[in-house]
């Protein structure tokens, strides 16, 4: 069974590859239109996020640093993606479903494209967050490359969250709401504006259960410290990703002709 | 004389919708929901042209997402040909607002099973068929309702399906453009294009089809030439 699941998929990617890169495209270019400033809310989001973290933990609680800047503008921006890419390719399946009940398509394209175009404006803006780091004093150094496998566990980890959560919120609408209340939670809880190393020893074990909270640290090991990020953060998550990424695609092949029996449209 | 080929085989198929999905609601826990198809069978024949009657609420529009492969059945076989594309019309599925009529006829294309390659080839077809002139490439939510169901009639007549399902033969837009559209869909009629049509009128499917099925409360009454089906289901309408 799971076996047959992965075989249809990866046939079925190849068949629906060029529907998932142009519709995400479309839908970049869509979104932009919505909006006076186009393309610039993709880069005025996320400073704007970080300018509020900023006000409060650095004037307010008096911490200026150019370091600290980079240190908040990395962990709100990667956030800021998995937020993204997981809340939207929930609903990807959801909001497509009038297109759903009149052609027969799998069940995780549209979450696919809300993810892809998710991470086309984080891909954007991590350009720009890398460039703002060099011109603080944070050049590129020989960690980079590492870079791409903690942005491939991250993607992972995303699709992995979102395809189940999709199934779940075609079905029954609770379901966003309960993810939306677990984000606010770990978004306190993923160090995007405290360092690991303020958090407990005792409490470490728990605080490291949060995926999100390995990968910010190992993008600021990269960025920050110019050193290798600890494997078990990365290869958490990776493997977390991979899994729920398989389990979510069966639950889509196995939703794929039954969705529609069960919801209104 | 030739053995006609099935492309398709319904046999005794039923189909249950199950909407009750709520913590207080008394039937979450009973297999109970309703059943739009309770026992149908038919055959569809390659290159002909079949009509489903039947009145609102018979499950004909049921039956062609299930053909169409949106839904499953819950009991019963259904054979479909082996790569068989068998499509609904579907008037401007999927269109985005923000995009011109341009992008929308590829992406809407793609997704009805064509490439991106094939699309591109044919838009400039599309435009003139549509007759949209400049808002052809004017983002589609400065259409009106008729432009955009010239759009979605014009991108459907280039995708060609082997099985093309039609749910009710409807002229789309102004008196012209109706009059064009009708005449698009009967020349499917006479082609070698096997074609479903499903409506609740007796003298469509009569004049289109060379065979009908009549399904009532979600199963087959009738099987059989237009003539004879549409004169007992207006018969039964009557009495």
């Amino acid at each position: 069974m799971t076996n047959k699941t992965l075989s249809q998929f990866l046939t079925n990617i190849v068949r629906y590859k060029d529907i998932v890169w142009y519709r995400t495209l479309a839908q970049l270019k869509s979104e932009s239109k919505q909006f006076y400033l186009g393309y610039i809310w993709f880069l005025l989001e996320p400073a704007l996020a970080t300018a509020t973290l900023f006000l409060v933990f650095g004037v307010i609680l008096n911490n200026k640093s150019g370091e600290f800047v980079v240190f908040l503008v990395i962990g709100m921006t990667v956030w800021q993606w998995f937020e993204a890419g997981v809340n939207e390719g929930m609903m990807g399946t959801k909001m497509k479903l009038p297109i759903l009940s009149q052609i027969p398509l799998p069940k995780y394209l549209f979450p696919l494209v809300q993810i892809f175009s998710a991470t086309w404006k984080f891909a954007f803006v991590f350009m720009v967050v890398l460039t703002f780091a060099w011109v603080c004093g944070f050049a590129p150094n020989k960690h980079y490359p590492e870079l791409l496998i903690v942005l491939g566990a991250q993607l992972l980890l995303i699709v992995g969250i979102a395809l189940p959560c999709s199934v779940a919120a075609s079905y029954y609408e609770d379901t966003m709401r309960v993810v939306q209340s677990v984000f606010r939670l770990l978004f306190y809880l993923s160090g995007i504006f405290f360092s690991a190393e303020k958090v407990p020893e005792e409490l470490k074990m728990w605080f490291y259960v949060n995926p999100m909270a390995g990968l910010i640290e190992s993008y600021r090991a990269i960025i920050l410290h110019q050193s290798a990020p600890e494997l078990s953060l990365v290869l958490y998550p990776l493997m977390l990703g991979c899994v729920m990424a398989i389990l979510g695609v069966i639950c889509c092949v196995a939703i794929d002709k039954k969705l529609m029996k069960s919801v209104a449209v | 004389m030739n053995e006609r080929e099935v492309i398709i085989r319904v046999s005794n198929i039923g189909l249950c919708y199950n909407t009750h999905r709520q913590v207080f609601s008394k039937k979450r826990h009973t297999k109970e929901g309703f059943w739009a198809l309770e026992d149908v069978s038919f055959e569809v024949y390659k290159g002909e042209k079949l009509g489903i009657i039947g009145r609102n609420g018979s499950g004909k529009s049921t039956l062609m997402k299930l053909l169409a492969g949106v839904i499953c059945q819950d009991r019963g076989e259904l054979y479909v040909k082996k790569g068989l594309h068998a499509q609904l019309l579907s008037l401007g599925v999927g269109l985005e607002g923000h995009l011109s009529g341009r992008e929308n006829a590829v992406l809407n294309g793609m997704l009805l099973g064509k490439t991106r390659k094939y699309m591109l080839n044919c838009v400039e077809k599309i435009k003139e068929f549509s007759e949209l002139g400049d808002f052809f490439d004017c983002p589609v939510n400065t259409y009106s309702s008729g432009m955009v169901a010239r759009l979605g009639f014009s991108v459907a007549m280039e995708v060609e399906p082997d099985v093309l399902m039609l749910d009710e033969l409807l002229g789309v837009g102004d008196v012209g453009f109706a009059e064009k559209s009708n005449k698009a869909m009967e020349e499917k009629f006479s082609s070698e294009k096997t074609v479903i049509l499903i409506s609740h009128n007796p003298n469509t499917i009569h004049r289109l089809c060379d065979r009908a099925v009549w399904i009532d409360n979600g199963r087959t009454v009738m099987e059989g030439s237009t003539d004879v089906v549409s004169e007992k289901y207006t018969k039964a309408m009557k009495a």
